[in-house]
């Protein structure tokens, strides 16, 4: 018992509190760039691109950009997009537009005088094994145990997770806000060291009854080599085993960021079952 | 901080180059204009009836000189009587000496006196005798188990001619016939002497007895306590176990690597780290030698622990750039660690048993005094972290290496050394999911085989194979053995000459060929439908040739060279494929070369000079010019103080070889009788062929990864200081550095120079021990101190898909907290020194005052229920970023039993 705590003792004062909260001054520098999210699938709905400006501190709100003419081409139709609600800065397509594998799409926006287009290429969907999730051996909630490989030098992938237990019972009388989860998950034609030892992860578990829906992005290999530098300075930093840092890369021209993507979608919707 | 309007000028002053540079050229000269310490400095003296030795003595102290002499031939209790007024040193002497039969002149960097009947017989019949030479040779040992003695002094007592030992322990000394008092001294050692009548080749091998406490208080002896002033090497440090011993070790464990720390020049990352980086040069760019062969990852667990035993090393010798031209191949330090060789008197072993290792060591004879063995194992003892019930720890860690040597004296003039080192890690964490474990291995191997040779008593030739070979393994999943590997092997046939023709001359000369293998990096999975789609990168298969040439000369009494070229060449062969890229590195080309065609060489040409003056006995001025070529490099984007990434390439098509040219100024000073040295040294190092990376590089299983290079220029400069007082019970050192480093990279930051990330102005080191009247108690503290590393934090950030993305501007635009820890030891001894069972016990508090030094700031953790800092992974609505900065080492008590018999 007197080694156990010896042990202890000496773990906790080499090892405890090894990380910890900063107030570090960054050195801000106000950009005047516009940062583009969106996406076309090739599922029937109201596409979105969202437009905003960088912000100069952590947590900061960024600011949207409003007022900008915003439409999406394939190499025979024009869709254009409209701001809703006014002054977002984010703009729908007509809910009736549609994505189509094999087809390029260029995003163009038209914005205080300046031209940004962005453009990507929509893969053909695949179908997929759904995931694997697996009770937490105490307790009577779950966890995502398996989506999909992380490396596959074929076939690239954004795999979106939508967790939702706010009809569970026991749950309902909660904040339905509270009972949702969104998880992202990749398989790409790359393997980094800082993706394979990376830091911890937040932990989501969720109770019997969820609804689980599971989607499955095609990602072309412009919007992989996006979604790599992106993972690099967001989920695989801040391990013992860190990369350097360097700016995302992007498809949006005249010094935009962001990135606009064309993905085909395929879908997989079960209830965690006790 | 208070700072006023002077220091204030002073900084800004500081900041503008050309004043910076005169700053330092100021401090470099300024001894010089204290120097007034040789024998025309004028005293004044009035002694009556004083004994000889009390009056040499006291003009000892008062012109700051050392006298070398032997109470037995000097009548030291004679009364001599002289009152002087302002006369110099040298008039004072001849009246006290001369006058009364002692002769005096200086040699090296003290002043002998002895007898005149005493000095070479030189009569008109000798004469013609003098054009007879003769050559005293053989090996210095250590008197207790036969180590040999590397580096040792020998000289004739009365002359300026003297020699030292070299790698293997041999000396040549060649005098005109006559008769001398040899002299045998180093470090530690009782200075020793042997009269000898010289009128034929002698081989005189000498055992030397370590230094205790009773050595003759009544002599006045310049030792070679302090080889600074006199070592003719600018750049150069000797490390001996004893030394290092008695700095403050981590976990426990006494650690070579972790010692260079508190060398001005050298740069260590921080906690844990074994990287290095010296005067500017990448942490690739250090030599790291065991009896010869390089190892290529010198780390255990990360870098906590260095991968040599500290009980296997007899000695090491570091060079901070001013490499002599028998070593080539990095552009920056050389760490040449000679392992033991093994008692070849008795049999005897070691160990010590920490918290943290285990270690054990046998050595002993297998034929007395003929051939002996040396075996040194070390095993972490790390299982009870993972089992301590206190804190989830997800981590499997184990690491173990093995040493052994073995050495045969064949006959007077061969002998045999062989060598084998194996060193393996594992580190290896659960994920969150127990069936998966991802993590890291390596391992070293290497094994030295080397033929000492004596043709003749002037020429000294050791003939060495080696072959060193490093695997780096990272895990993805363990479970299903899907990993990615690369490795880097070297065999190499060398010899090397040295030749003695006069006290004046040593000349060294050798051959060298090589061959390396490197692979930069494959995958393995077990999924054979995946594997038949990654590409295979081909391996890199190189020759080099290489031949050096340099001479230690010495110019009279004051003046040394050392001087010489080496010249490598290196020749990349098939079979293998490599890529050409257009100016925006795209592939325009691709090469099949077949098997053994060369399809790249390049050429070397490395002059180094290096000179000293002895202004006086006490001070010295050095300087070096030196150039240094690499023809392998490290890939890696890593910024980890940790082993993360090991992928080595040979230079080629793609890759011009790297290549340095430092000059360096040093001026050296004793003072306080010997017992205070103080150095400066200035230098400045530009590095040529410079390696960055692209953002965001691919460096595993990349058949392209030299398009992810990118290449330019560093430059360097400082000014390193040291003060020590390696005397007497209490001993005490502390270095101060300036120095900066820049790097101008091609399509990096860009175009733009920029700070590299090792780039830490200001570095102080402070060590202090001392040891107890009896012996059994030492105490051992060391501080450090380190500008922070220069890191690239983001300007702003974007919002993309949920995530928070960071926003960069000039790389390394910002900077870590400053370094700084303070180390603690204290040694009990548990039996008397006498006793042939010898043990001790060591506590040692690493990071006494518990600093948190940072390895890294983060702006993309959220804190979860628990307090603990993850990645958010739910990005569902808006979560809270919480930066963090992430250390590696807070308190680390420990305590070691260490036993040898």
């Amino acid at each position: 018992m007197k080694r156990k705590y010896l042990c202890s003792l000496i773990i906790f004062l080499a090892l405890a509190a090894c990380e910890k909260k900063t107030d570090w001054q960054i050195q801000a520098e106000q950009k005047e760039w516009v940062i583009v999210d969106g996406t076309i699938t090739d599922e029937q709905k109201a596409h979105t691109i969202k437009l905003t400006r960088p912000v100069t501190q952590v947590n900061e709100n960024p600011l949207p950009i409003a007022g900008a003419t915003v439409s999406i081409s394939d190499e025979s139709t024009t869709f254009p997009l409209t701001e809703q609600p006014v002054l977002s800065g984010i703009y729908k397509t007509d809910s009736s537009v549609y994505g189509q594998a094999g087809k390029h799409y260029t995003l163009h926006i038209s914005y205080q005088g300046k031209n940004y287009t962005a453009t990507d290429y929509m893969l053909t969907s695949q179908a997929f094994t759904p995931l694997h999730y697996t009770k937490r051996k105490t307790e009577t909630l779950y966890h995502i145990d398996w989506v999909a490989s992380s490396y596959n030098p074929e076939y690239f992938a954004m795999w979106e997770i939508v967790l939702d237990w706010s009809s569970v019972a026991g749950y309902t009388s909660l904040d339905p806000e509270t009972c949702k989860a969104r998880l992202l998950y990749y398989t790409l034609p790359t393997l980094d060291v800082s993706q394979v030892l990376t830091a911890d992860l937040e932990k989501v578990y969720f109770p019997a009854g969820t609804k689980l829906t599971q989607k499955r992005y095609s990602l072309s290999p412009e919007h992989a080599e996006f979604v790599r530098t992106l993972l690099f300075e967001t989920n695989w930093q801040g391990g013992l085993f860190d990369s350097a840092h360097g700016n995302v890369a992007t498809n949006v021209s005249e010094g935009g960021f962001g990135f606009f993507g064309a993905c085909s979608v395929a879908t997989y919707t079960t209830i965690v079952a006790p | 901080m208070v700072v006023n309007k002077n220091q204030q000028l002073m900084f800004a002053l500081l900041r503008k180059p050309k004043i910076k540079w005169a700053f330092v050229l100021l401090i470099l000269l300024l001894p010089l204009f204290s120097i007034a310490q040789d024998l025309n400095k004028k005293v004044s003296v009035n002694y009556v009836n004083k004994p000889l030795g009390q009056v040499l003595n006291e003009i000892s102290g008062l012109g700051n000189i050392n006298f070398s002499y032997s109470p037995q031939t000097i009548p030291v209790n004679k009364l001599i009587t002289i009152k002087a007024k302002n006369k110099s040193i040298k008039k004072i002497l001849d009246e006290v000496l001369v006058k009364n039969g002692i002769s005096y002149f200086p040699v090296e960097n003290q002043i002998i006196i002895k007898p005149q009947k005493t000095e070479p017989v030189q009569t008109n019949e000798d004469k013609p005798k003098q054009k007879n030479k003769f050559t005293i040779s053989g090996y210095l040992k250590d008197k207790t188990n036969g180590e040999i003695l590397i580096g040792s002094t020998v000289y004739a007592n009365g002359t300026s001619m003297g020699t030292a030992s070299n790698a293997y322990g041999y000396y040549s000394l060649t005098l005109p016939e006559g008769s001398y008092e040899i002299v045998y001294s180093f470090i530690g050692y009782e200075k020793t002497s042997q009269k000898i009548d010289l009128k034929e080749n002698k081989n005189i091998s000498v055992e030397m007895q370590t230094a205790n406490s009773k050595i003759n208080e009544v002599e006045i002896v310049a030792d070679t306590q302090e080889p600074e002033v006199r070592n003719n090497q600018l750049g150069q440090i000797k490390l001996t176990p004893k030394a290092i011993s008695q700095l403050p070790g981590f976990m426990g464990d006494v650690d070579i690597i972790k010692a260079l720390q508190a060398i001005p020049g050298f740069k260590t990352y921080g906690d844990g780290s074994t990287m290095f980086y010296v005067r500017g040069g990448n942490s690739d760019q250090n030599f790291i030698l065991i009896d010869e062969a390089p190892i290529y990852n010198p780390s255990h667990l990360f870098g906590f622990f260095t991968a040599i035993a500290p009980d296997a090393i007899k000695d090491a010798e570091v060079y901070k750039g001013d490499c002599p031209a028998s070593y080539g191949g990095r552009l920056s330090s050389v760490i040449d660690m000679k392992m033991k060789d093994g008692n070849m008197k008795k049999f005897g072993g070691g160990g010590s048993l920490g918290l943290f290792t285990t270690s054990l060591t046998f050595e002993g004879p297998f034929k007395k005094e003929k051939a002996s063995f040396f075996i040194s194992m070390r095993k972490s003892n790390l299982n009870w972290v993972r089992q301590s019930q206190s804190l989830i720890n997800p981590f499997k860690l184990n690491f173990y290496d093995f040493n052994t040597k073995f050495n045969w004296k064949l006959n007077h003039n061969n002998r045999l050394f062989l060598t084998l080192y194996k060193g393996n890690d594992e580190i290896f964490r659960q994920g969150l999911l127990l069936s998966r474990t991802s993590g890291i291995s390596w391992d070293n191997a290497l094994g030295t085989l080397r033929w000492n040779h004596l043709f003749g008593n002037k020429l000294f030739s050791n003939t060495t194979f080696y072959y060193s070979k490093y695997n780096y393994y990272l895990y993805i999943y363990k479970e299903s053995n899907d990993y990615w590997k690369s490795s880097i092997n070297n065999s190499t046939i060398k010899t090397d000459f040295s030749y003695f023709p006069n006290p004046k001359n040593t000349i060294r000369t050798g051959i060298e060929l090589n061959s390396h293998t490197s692979d930069p990096g494959n995958l393995y999975l077990s999924d054979n439908n995946l594997q038949i789609h990654i590409p295979t990168i081909p391996q890199y298969s190189s020759g080099e040739f290489c031949f050096y040439l340099s001479n230690e000369q010495k110019i009279g009494n004051k003046f040394a060279a050392r001087y010489g070229v080496r010249v490598p060449v290196w020749k990349n062969k098939g079979a293998t494929k490599y890529y050409s890229f257009d100016e925006n590195y795209n592939v325009i080309d691709t090469t099949i070369i077949v098997d053994k065609q060369v399809y790249s060489t390049f050429k070397g040409f490395e002059p180094r000079i290096n000179l000293s003056y002895a202004l006086t006995t006490k001070s010295s001025l050095k300087a070096s010019y030196n150039r240094a070529t690499q023809f392998v490099q490290l890939l890696t984007n890593s910024v980890s103080p940790f082993t993360s990434l090991e992928a080595w390439a040979p230079s080629g098509p793609n890759i011009k070889p790297q290549k340095a040219d430092q000059v360096a100024l040093g001026y050296f000073q004793e003072l306080f009788k010997s017992k205070i040295t103080f150095s400066v040294e200035a230098y400045y190092k530009k590095l040529y062929h410079q390696i960055d990376y692209v953002d965001h590089a691919n460096m595993l299983f990349n058949p392209l990864i030299e398009g992810e290079l990118r290449f330019g220029y560093a430059k360097s400069y400082g000014v390193e200081t040291m003060i020590k007082k390696t005397e007497g019970n209490f001993t005490a050192w502390l270095g101060y550095t300036y120095s900066r480093v820049f790097k101008k990279i091609n399509d990096v930051n860009n175009g733009n120079l920029f700070p590299a990330s090792y780039d830490r102005p200001n570095d102080i080191s402070v060590n202090i021990t001392y040891n107890t009247k009896n012996k059994r108690w030492n105490f051992a503290a060391n501080w450090v101190y380190l500008t922070g590393g220069a890191i690239t934090t983001p300007v702003g950030f974007f919002y993309y898909n949920g995530y928070s993305v960071p926003i960069y501007g000039d790389k390394n635009n910002d900077r870590l907290p400053d370094y700084h820890r303070l180390d603690i030891a204290i040694t009990l001894k548990l039996n008397k020194t006498e006793k042939r069972y010898q043990h001790s016990l060591v506590f040692a508090l690493y990071n006494a005052y518990g600093r948190k030094n940072p390895i890294s700031v983060s702006f993309n953790k959220i804190m979860d229920d628990n307090g603990n800092f993850v990645i958010p992974t739910n990005v569902y609505g808006q979560y809270e970023v919480v930066p963090s900065t992430l250390s590696v080492a807070g308190v680390i008590p420990s305590l070691t039993y260490n036993f040898k018999f």
